[in-house]
């Protein structure tokens, strides 16, 4: 394959990307002694290109694919179908690609070893690597806890010794030490109290003005995004259905189904409000509606939402969305809000 | 004014661990009129799901209620014994729980187990309390109830999960309902429409709601009056808008500050610095001390909890009467 052609090579760049998961029909299930496994469709043809310094939010609902696609992107999973690039290289070809992609969980208890003092969890890596030596390890590590905002003197302890905001940093000092270029954060603030949540946004704002860090910032919560994304990706049951830089998104939402979010966000500026939100259960990833997937769920779905899958499509400049009310000839009637641009 | 429905006076709730007495709820005041909603705000470790525990009777050793009063109509549930709680326990006063799980059982129908809940508090035959689980599963926005009535909680998404255990808690048209972070765990959407579902019921049938969570937004949707705990005090309480509108204890500033949406983007977000302390060595005096721009020599005391509408526990508020120390007991 042959991304590299403009330089430089984004952060990351999918093509017609699937992942699938269960087994195709063994023998027992031929013989008809065995169930047949339903195939989940985890993500279903995902074109996305993410240029380097740039801090995309990707926000979906569970089933979504958002962190199949982050594990993806980080090499941890191989695609079923379609193109991966980080950095022009295959994450599956090119093992140094693993260097510059970090990834950041959800929750630092489970992704950090509970027998690992802290100083071995972050100077591992690095000594694997041949980034630090032996003799320099451990001011090495310092700087990493240091840039987190972790008390270096604290590094002969044991996770547990930590708070749940402190852990989250050792993860991020961890990521740090490898010198990635590009982080993904799958969920990273999700458990920790606004307060402390508060705190490790900020350190990731932070480290992207010193580090020129570009971010894959996976969240279901939409005022993080907000806050601190420049461009917000939302996927439904393995598909993205809208990709708009932050301000544009939140200001003209074009699919039915981002309207419905966002009307649904608890904001505090809103007393005794009265939710209207969008109706119905999010499908199985197992077996997803025909059509447009978000069809079941859309006060706006006409008969072609339900037979044909709508394209990705540019409505305005960055701006695209997968919704055929966008195509005036076809829909009959505009989208209820009349922010198409 | 009628009696209030609760009343929890200087509520004190213990736990002994290997390290000393841990005092997870330190003296929590507080009513809750009928109809009314209460939301009970504060990050992990500051007592409030505990409070709502102690309210429900389920305080297990080696945990348990050493000082206080919950008056409900009146009568004093410390005092109770357990057959009495358990008659009052999913009938008057029920629980929702962050995880519907810890409502239903995985091997029972969730009919067995909605028609249990009716007839442990009334004498009534099985299909006739069968119909009355149907038409609430109904009501609480479940589709073909009929057929769910016969589903295991495994069988269920997690969204309808909740609402099974939602309408078991209702399905005795309690007076009070305790829920405790419902909604934490669900999508955005099932979580819009859940809150939509619990509004209208509580409405329609006067149920009062304590509603405990960390989540300042939800409550602004629901809540007609908030309480924010920390370190097992209530630590600022009024309307919905006062508190909102004009926070005035430095904590509950810092929370309102600390989520995003309230600032532009891209900016820094009010950081509280440092973090809870250890409850079973807390500081002296306010316990929010350590943490705060605005302390001084007075915070060494504890601040006593201020009268009026908007109630406040702090030598030095951004607006208000400031509290006076408190008397030793």
């Amino acid at each position: 394959m042959n991304m590299t052609a403009t330089p430089p090579a984004p952060a990351l760049e999918t093509r017609k990307l699937t992942r699938h998961f269960g087994r195709p029909d063994g023998l027992a299930v031929k013989l008809h002694l065995a169930k047949r496994q339903p195939i989940i469709r985890a993500l279903d043809g995902i074109d996305l290109t993410i240029s380097t310094g740039e801090f995309v939010g990707l926000v979906g609902e569970s089933g979504s694919g958002k962190s199949t696609l982050g594990r993806i992107a980080a090499g941890l999973l191989p695609p079923s179908t379609g193109e991966v690039a980080v950095f022009g290289r295959s994450p599956q070809g090119d093992r140094s690609v693993h260097r510059d992609v970090q990834l950041i969980f959800q929750d630092p208890q489970a992704s950090l070893n509970p027998r690992m003092r802290v100083t071995e969890a972050i100077g591992e890596a690095p000594l694997v690597h041949g980034i630090a030596s032996r003799a320099e390890i451990d001011d090495y590590v310092c700087a990493q806890m240091r840039r987190a905002g972790l008390d270096p003197a604290l590094r002969q302890r044991f996770p547990h010794q930590f708070s749940g905001g402190q852990r989250q940093r050792i993860s991020i000092a961890r990521a740090l030490a490898l010198q990635p270029r590009f982080l993904v954060c799958d969920e990273s603030v999700a458990s920790l109290d606004v307060s402390i949540q508060a705190q490790i946004l900020n350190l990731f704002m932070q480290l992207r003005r010193e580090l020129d860090l570009t971010y894959l910032f996976i969240s279901h919560d939409l005022r993080v995004v907000q806050h601190i994304a420049d461009r917000v990706v939302i996927m439904y049951l393995g598909r993205i259905v809208e990709d708009a830089p932050a301000a544009r998104f939140f200001a003209h939402p074009n699919h039915p189904y981002t309207q419905g979010l966002l009307a649904e966000i608890p904001d505090l500026k809103q007393r005794r409000r009265v939710y209207a939100p969008v109706k119905g259960e999010i499908p199985s990833p197992a077996a997803p509606p025909p059509g447009c997937h978000f069809h079941p769920r859309c006060p706006a779905a006409f008969d072609r939402c339900r037979i044909e899958r709508p394209a990705l499509r540019a409505i305005a400049p960055g701006h695209r969305s997968a919704c055929h009310l966008n195509d005036v000839a076809a829909a009959p009637v505009r989208a209820q809000t009349g922010e198409i641009a | 004014m009628t009696a209030p429905l609760l009343e929890v006076r200087n509520l004190r709730t213990r736990f002994r661990t290997d390290r000393g007495d841990l005092d997870a709820v330190r003296d929590v005041s507080f009513t809750l009129q009928a109809g009314e909603t209460l939301g009970l705000v504060g990050e992990s470790g500051s007592g409030k799901s505990v409070t709502g525990f102690s309210i429900m009777g389920l305080i297990d050793p080696p945990g348990r209620i050493v000082g206080g009063e919950i008056l409900f109509r009146g009568q004093d549930l410390t005092k109770l014994d357990e057959e009495a709680m358990r008659s009052l326990r999913g009938n008057r006063i029920a629980m929702v729980f962050q995880d519907p799980m810890m409502t239903l059982n995985p091997v029972l129908r969730i009919s067995t187990q909605m028609i249990e809940t009716i007839r442990a508090h009334e004498t009534i035959d099985d299909a006739t309390a069968r119909v009355r689980a149907r038409d609430l599963l109904g009501t609480m926005g479940i589709p073909s109830p009929e057929a769910r009535l016969d589903a295991y909680p495994h069988q269920l998404s997690g969204g309808m999960r909740q609402r099974v255990a939602i309408a078991i808690a209702l399905i005795n048209k309690p007076d009070l309902i305790i829920a405790d972070e419902p909604t934490t765990a669900l999508d955005v959407s099932i979580q819009a429409q859940i809150l939509a579902e619990v509004q209208q019921l509580t409405r329609e049938s006067g149920t009062a709601l304590l509603w405990i969570t960390h989540d300042l937004s939800v409550i602004a949707g629901i809540a007609d009056e908030i309480a924010v705990m920390y370190a097992g005090r209530i630590v600022e309480q009024g309307s919905v808008d006062a508190v909102l509108d004009h926070p005035s204890h430095p904590y509950t500033a810092g929370l309102i500050g600390s989520l995003p949406g309230t600032s532009a983007p891209g900016s820094i977000l009010v950081q509280i610095p440092g973090t809870t302390p250890d409850m079973v060595d807390p500081p002296q005096g306010c316990a929010f001390g350590p943490r705060c721009a605005r302390r001084d020599d007075a915070c060494e005391r504890q601040p006593a909890f201020t009268d009026g509408a908007h109630r406040l526990r702090c030598f030095h508020p951004l607006s208000g009467t400031a509290s006076t120390a408190e008397v030793p007991a």
